[in-house]
């Protein structure tokens, strides 16, 4: 992590040590940028298919959650997974891992195919919940970009492997966060 | 394929298109205009079914806690891959639950559907376990019950079912226990495959924008073409859950605020329509005296002791059960105050127009559940198994009188309750 990175660690009584990495890509929702950046976190671990779910969970076998939750306003994504408190580094080192792997463009065909299917039919999906609807709407009044799901949708489908690359390599590990089990079985 | 009646509901202009096709039932719901597609595959089979005589054999057989809930995980590995990721390459996304009852396997897409189904089909009737992937599974489960022990909601629920329940599974863990884990082998989830995974004990519910003889014609192609035999119902073995209750407990766990949760457990046991009312008319009734413009809440509320009541009633052909839950600073007085309040409703009786209001809002809340798939699927599959339906269900809430609702406080006999206190270490729990 870059010497400007924050790294905390605190404790709490349970079994479950949760670690938290946050990648900040300075992309929101309302820069030309902003599918590239859905697709980043997809691939990365926004779906069953992603990177951190197939090789923290199904690979090691170290986690129930591995996968990333997105921040649109801010640019962030964060990689949140529950291991146990022993594996911690070794964890550490396998999200960052994925995403290195990205950064180098160590994505197969399948994982941009997948990951831009599964976005599309989210994106697509909006018009049938009112309140996705209004939820989108409100954000392109604050922020600005899209109106309408179909319209990122449509964009998505234009999402190269380089673009994603290329987003990568601006994007910083800014904060690992591990909140720590202490007395766990 | 069997066409059955369809079901139709005239005031909602809705309608259910049903079948049976090779022992399993099938639902499908025109939904036109909407962009999803769904179909959830469910199999009556639950963590509450450990006791069961196998096929071909004369004595029960008892299976560690968790193996419904590890048979689910299990059932996306195939010798040819992962489930998940055929379903991502297909636009297709699905999930899987358990519960005491039931276990679920459902997908949403917007296209690939004819795909999607028969993918489902595969992930539920091809079961496919190694020695080293059930090992694997076993350190993943191991992380997911690390993460429920966490919670100190599913840690109270977990604590209140199994102190009302030490005789039968429901007090159990749905995912078992780390021991028990350790206990699950492969043969162990091909034998329970085996006697609950076949097709006449599987309902199918599907729901898009799509012509109903298309749907149905499209689920009799992919479920003939992987199953053959409707196959025979379990031969489950299940106590009565009306034996006396356990001790209640304070546990000692790291949070902000205590939290209380009184369960009682149903000394009456009920089938089929009368599970419909009995849970109708102990919802409406712990909304009368818990509810937020009851005046219980009210005071409580402003004495500073919660701002929320939580409250359910569930009833199921072998137990049934009351939850009243509440993070508070004084959980003893809250739960004298609890007691309190049922007794003094009891002694009082219930207001009319309370009564029309609650039936109003919950017909309210049943129109909006038509928006959801999920919602409907899962509430028409379990209607199902009482021998009712989605529609039926209505009827059932527009007939309900105040006198169901009177006859609805013999669930909450003291006798039968269980307290169960989160607390961190060092709060006093003896505050007056």
């Amino acid at each position: 992590m870059p010497e400007e990175g924050i790294r905390v660690e605190e404790g709490f009584p349970g079994q479950q040590t949760v670690l938290c990495m946050a990648f900040h890509t300075g992309v929101t929702q309302s820069d030309a940028e902003f599918p590239t950046f859905l697709f980043l976190d997809g691939l990365l671990g926004g779906f069953p298919h992603s990177k951190l779910f197939s090789v923290v969970r199904e690979e090691y076998g170290l986690a129930y959650f591995a996968d990333t939750v997105i921040d649109t306003w801010r640019g962030f994504t964060i990689a949140i997974t529950g291991i146990s408190d022993g594996e911690k580094d070794r964890v550490e080192d396998l999200v960052v891992e994925q995403f290195d792997a990205i950064r180098k463009g160590r994505i197969s065909d399948e994982e941009m195919e997948n990951t831009r299917a599964g976005l599309r039919r989210r994106l697509m999906a909006e018009a049938d919940y009112q309140g996705s609807i209004v939820n989108r709407r409100l954000n392109h009044e604050i922020l600005g970009g899209a109106q309408t799901g179909e319209e990122v949708a449509e964009r998505i489908l234009e999402v190269t492997r380089q673009d994603v690359v290329d987003l990568a390599n601006e994007t910083e590990l800014k904060c690992v966060y591990v909140l720590r089990a202490e007395g766990a079985n | 394929m069997h066409k059955l009646p369809t079901l139709t509901d005239d005031f909602l202009k809705e309608e259910i298109y049903c079948a049976d096709i090779c022992g399993v039932n099938v639902f499908f719901l025109p939904k036109p205009k909407f962009r999803r597609r769904y179909a959830e595959l469910c199999v009556n089979y639950g963590s509450n079914d450990n006791v069961f005589v196998p096929r071909g054999r004369a004595e029960p057989v008892e299976v560690p806690a968790g193996v419904a809930h590890f048979l689910e995980h299990k059932m996306f590995e195939k010798p040819w891959g992962d489930a998940f990721s055929a379903f991502s390459s297909i636009g297709a996304s699905a999930n899987a639950y358990t519960s005491n009852n039931y276990t679920s396997y459902h997908f949403v897409t917007l296209d690939n559907y004819d795909k999607g189904l028969a993918l489902l089909m595969e992930v539920v009737f091809s079961p496919y376990f190694t020695e080293e992937s059930v090992e694997r599974e076993k350190r993943i489960i191991a992380q997911e019950i690390g993460m429920y022990e966490d919670q100190p909601n599913w840690r109270l629920l977990r604590e209140t079912l199994a102190r009302l329940y030490p005789e039968h599974p429901v007090g159990l863990d749905i995912s078992g226990t780390y021991e028990s884990i350790q206990q699950i082998h492969k043969d162990t989830l091909y034998l329970c495959h085996e006697n609950f995974y076949s097709p006449a004990n599987c309902v199918l519910f599907m729901a898009g924008d799509f012509d109903p003889d298309q749907a149905l014609n499209l689920a009799a192609e992919i479920i003939g073409s992987y199953v053959k035999d409707p196959g025979n119902s379990p031969c489950r073995i299940r106590p009565h859950g009306t034996g006396r209750v356990g001790e209640g407990a304070e546990i000692m766990m790291s949070v902000p605020t205590p939290l209380l949760q009184i369960g009682w457990k149903d000394r009456r046991l009920f089938d089929g329509r009368k599970i419909v009312i009995r849970e109708l008319a102990c919802a409406f009734l712990l909304d009368i005296m818990f509810g937020k413009t009851s005046e219980f809440f009210e005071e409580v509320y402003d004495q500073g002791l919660t701002d929320d009541l939580i409250f359910s009633y569930e009833a199921w052909p072998d137990y049934g059960f009351t939850i009243v839950s509440a993070e508070t600073e004084k959980p003893e007085i809250l739960k004298e105050m609890i007691f309190e309040q049922v007794e003094r409703i009891r002694t009082r009786g219930l207001d009319e127009q309370d009564f029309e209001r609650k039936k109003n809002a919950a017909l309210g809340r049943f129109i909006t559940m038509f928006r959801s798939f999920e919602v409907i699927s899962q509430s028409q599959i379990r209607l199902l198994g009482l021998g009712e339906n989605i529609f039926s269900y209505r009827s059932i809430l527009e007939d309900l009188d105040i006198s169901d609702v009177y006859a609805s406080f013999d669930s909450l006999d003291p006798d039968m309750s269980v307290s169960v206190i989160i607390a961190n270490e060092g709060v006093s729990m003896d505050e007056t």
